[in-house]
């Protein structure tokens, strides 16, 4: 508890700092807690730390974040599921990684029908393919030229197998017809350090990981996993061009618990779509963390992952099931 | 020169009034954070970098890096006084740290540790400023199968970090082993050993498990004797500064662990942990007398105190230099860097030299401070030793209780604390140490992903490990180190390392 009393602490100082009036309302009457199922240091921990600020402003509460990384998010996510629906336990999460665990059999049921949608934050491609600028290939098209005449030969590094990640890469190498091997790594500093030293040939990365290097021209972006050119990312061609048959987004967004008064969630979700339209915060965001910022409210939200269970359920259930 | 251009910017940065204060609180936070079991230096760098956006992103970067490496000046402490790791990377300080205390030498080995990590961060810090590129290019050329044969290297060591029985420790750092097995599989994406329970689905924690193995361990042990046998924190406190006699044992194991540090540090996954139980596991290798190890041997607070920090400067290498965070803290800095504005990356150096060169001066200062911090501090922190035993207790499992619930924010981070405390308890009033089960716990994960990883680039042709020069290396020391005993015995030699002491052996 004393972490919490820190980051209380913390936010009061901030509150001065920013100078904030309180709202004469029912909600919020206390500081609201919003759990990261990720480590510090994570996109989701970045980005809300960076709309920090201006939420505890528009909300007139302070907010607590905790990360509790535990169980591969899965602590963290039935924390909230669980918790009282007052408005005071929320989660702030990558929407398309919890869903996977249905498939992955890790939650029975599917958990996002029942939670309450309170406000989508961004949205980003979900992965993007990274080689070396020296590399004998600089294209996509001179990638599979270049696999064909070396069969067996090239490695692709990238996050731990299973789920949509497999799926991807195995998508990848039937557009192209190609035949390459699959070396997981834990995180994205292992596979983009193996990718500079040559121990592997390209790698599945992600905007913000991939940026520093690609910006400093010792690596190339050559394919990003959607159907058009990312905002901010022009120069990479998308997989829909490519030809490869897959498009993958992922959406990080704000959840309540179960069954949350529509009032609250409300009075929340305006909170979210104010600090996010605010000049600083997109300029932080989409310039230096490369999320494209996006507000949805609950019932656009819950469309929105209709359509991906539709799209994707089959495909992960699949994926799952050979990876077994 | 330009080396000593860039000093001078580095130093004219660092040494303005507000800087200076900014460089100040981070230490001296670095520090609390360091001593506070748990909560680690990730965690308090994410949630103070949001009050550091009204700052430059130069001032800014001087306070955060001020609280992580000022953790690993702090993480002795507990280590030294209650055998609690303050730090993952103060695990090795419990073996002969704590018991250094209980023979009233704690100020000594508070001491020792204090200029040791000065020593060794002020060294890391040095070798960034001349060799930051071509040190970052050294560490590209580890790839899976380098990790593989470091790691198998690393397990050889197994035995160096107990005192008895060597079968014992080889049980111990089997189980360790078999630990490590459980949680998600990342090359097949399957969880293993979890038993459905949520927690376990990432793995074990270290920091609780070390919590638990040692210090609530210890409390166990110490509650069970009775008063009268009991001679913890009894003995009268022998000097606060170390003598003569120990810097001249010290200077071997300080100068071995400082280079050892630096460069285990610069890989990914590295920083202070590994490093640490490296530079134990070399200096009771290469020690006359390694039988006084774990006994209250100076050297074994000495080495891995100063490569624990020299690793944690070698750490910032491979972000400054390439944009690659290897360890959780500098996640979050580059994270901090980020949300800065300053993209971190190869052309940090080049686009941003005040920032690189502020943070290296400052990192000089800050480490002059927390020696002058830390050294007035060790009187304080005896007085601890003169509360009641029966005080204290409470008192230390209190503060293990919130340390291990603030490290992940899991309440289940305590059940096992409190579960390897028992079993530590148990395990130590049978003779078995947990130290090697620690170090087998972080390096068989390692060696498994890696060794997986080599067989899929290399198509299963196991021949991949004897290919790659760095790797061959490993592969003989380990060989040398594993075969040298038996060759020693055939001659009819015995090797002090590997004697076992009389009635504790099977």
């Amino acid at each position: 508890m004393r972490n919490n009393k820190i980051i209380v602490a913390l936010n009061l100082f901030l509150l001065i700092g920013f100078g904030t009036t309180v709202f004469s309302q029912d909600f919020p009457t206390k500081p609201i807690r919003f759990i990261i199922p990720y480590s510090p240091g994570g996109g989701n921990d970045l980005l809300l730390r960076a709309i920090q600020a201006p939420l505890v402003k528009a909300l007139g509460k302070p907010i607590i974040i905790e990360n509790v990384p535990a169980g591969n998010t899965k602590v963290g996510t039935m924390r909230v599921f669980e918790a009282k629906p007052d408005g005071y336990t929320l989660l702030e999460t990558t929407d398309s990684t919890w869903i996977g665990y249905y498939y992955s059999k890790t939650f029975d049921f599917k958990l996002w029908e029942k939670m309450t949608p309170i406000g989508n934050l961004t949205h980003e491609p979900n992965a993007l393919i990274e080689i070396r600028a020296d590399a004998p290939y600089g294209t996509w098209g001179e990638l599979v030229k270049y696999a064909k005449e070396h069969p067996g030969k090239l490695t692709c590094g990238g996050p731990g197998s299973g789920g949509n990640m497999e799926q991807m890469f195995n998508e990848m190498m039937k557009a192209g017809g190609i035949n390459c091997r699959y070396v997981p790594f834990p995180g994205s500093g292992a596979s983009k350090t193996a990718l500079l030293g040559g121990h592997i040939d390209f790698r599945i990365g992600t905007a913000p990981d991939a940026t520093p290097t690609v910006k400093a021209g010792t690596t190339k972006a050559i394919a990003i996993s959607l159907d058009k050119r990312y905002e901010l990312m022009p120069d990479v061609p998308s997989f829909k061009e490519l030809g490869i048959n897959s498009v993958y987004v992922l959406t990080r967004a704000v959840w309540g618990p179960p069954n949350m008064p529509q009032k609250i969630a409300n009075i929340i979700s305006k909170a979210i779509e104010k600090s996010i339209k605010d000049p600083e915060v997109i300029k932080l965001v989409e310039g230096q963390l490369v999320f494209k910022l996006e507000f949805m409210d609950g019932p656009k939200m819950k469309q929105g992952l209709d359509w991906y269970d539709k799209t994707f359920g089959p495909g992960l259930a699949e994926a799952y099931k050979e990876s077994k | 020169m330009e080396f000593f251009s860039h000093a001078g910017m580095a130093f004219n940065f660092a040494v303005d009034p507000f800087n200076l204060l900014l460089c100040f609180v981070g230490v001296l936070i670095g520090t609390l954070v360091g001593v506070l079991p748990g909560l680690g230096p990730s965690a308090t760098i994410s949630m103070l970098f949001p009050i550091t956006l009204n700052l430059t992103s130069v001032q800014a970067i001087i306070m955060l890096s001020g609280i992580y490496y000022g953790s690993f000046y702090g993480g002795s402490t507990t280590s030294i006084l209650v055998n609690i790791p303050g730090e993952a990377s103060s695990i090795v300080t419990c073996l002969d740290g704590y018991q250094m205390a209980r023979k009233g030498r704690a100020g000594v080995a508070l001491g020792i540790s204090a200029f040791g990590s000065f020593i060794g961060g002020t060294f890391g810090i040095v070798m960034m400023m001349l060799l930051a590129p071509p040190l970052a290019k050294l560490a590209l050329k580890f790839g899976p199968p380098e990790f593989t044969t470091l790691a198998l290297l690393g397990l050889t060591m197994v035995t160096y970090l107990a005192r008895g029985s060597m079968v014992k420790s080889l049980v111990m750092a089997c189980v360790g082993l078999l630990l490590g097995f459980i949680g998600t599989d990342i090359v097949t994406g399957r969880e293993r050993y979890t038993l459905g329970i949520a927690t376990l689905g990432g793995g074990l924690d270290i920091i609780p498990m070390a919590m638990g193995l040692f210090g609530i361990s210890e409390v166990l042990l110490n509650i069970g004797e009775s008063s009268a046998t009991r001679d913890v924190f009894k003995t009268v406190l022998k000097g606060l500064l170390p003598t003569k006699r120990d810097w001249k044992d010290s200077a071997g194991p300080i100068s071995r662990g400082s280079i050892l540090g630096f460069f285990l540090g610069l890989l990914p996954g590295g920083g202070g942990m590994i490093a640490s139980f490296a530079s134990y596991a070399m200096e009771k290798r290469v020690a006359q007398h390694p039988e006084t190890f774990g006994a209250g041997d100076i050297r074994g607070v000495a080495g891995p105190e100063t490569a624990n920090n020299a690793g944690g400067q070698g750490a910032f290498v491979p972000l400054l230099t390439l944009g690659i965070p290897c360890n959780a803290a500098m996640a979050v800095l580059m994270g901090a860097l980020m949300i800065h504005g300053v993209s971190v990356g190869p052309r940090l150096m080049l686009e941003h030299p005040q920032l690189f060169w502020g943070v290296v001066g400052s990192m000089y200062i800050g480490n002059v401070m927390l020696l002058i911090l830390n050294l007035p501090l060790i009187r304080v922190w005896v007085k601890i030793l003169k509360i009641p035993y029966a005080l204290l207790a409470p008192i230390i499992f209190l503060v293990c209780l919130v340390g291990a619930y603030t490290g992940g924010n899991n309440i289940q981070d305590i059940y096992i604390m409190v579960i390897f405390g028992i079993v530590g308890c148990l395990l130590k009033k049978y003779g078995y140490e947990p130290a090697p089960l620690i170090l087998a716990f972080v390096l068989g994960p390692i060696m498994e992903l890696a060794f997986r990883q080599s067989l899929i680039i290399s198509n299963g042709s196991i021949s991949i490990f004897f290919m790659r020069p760095i790797s061959v290396v490993f592969v003989t020391v380990s060989l040398f180190l594993l075969l040298s005993p038996i060759f020693l015995a055939l001659s009819g030699k015995k090797r002090p390392g590997l004697l076992v002491k009389g009635g504790e052996d099977f």
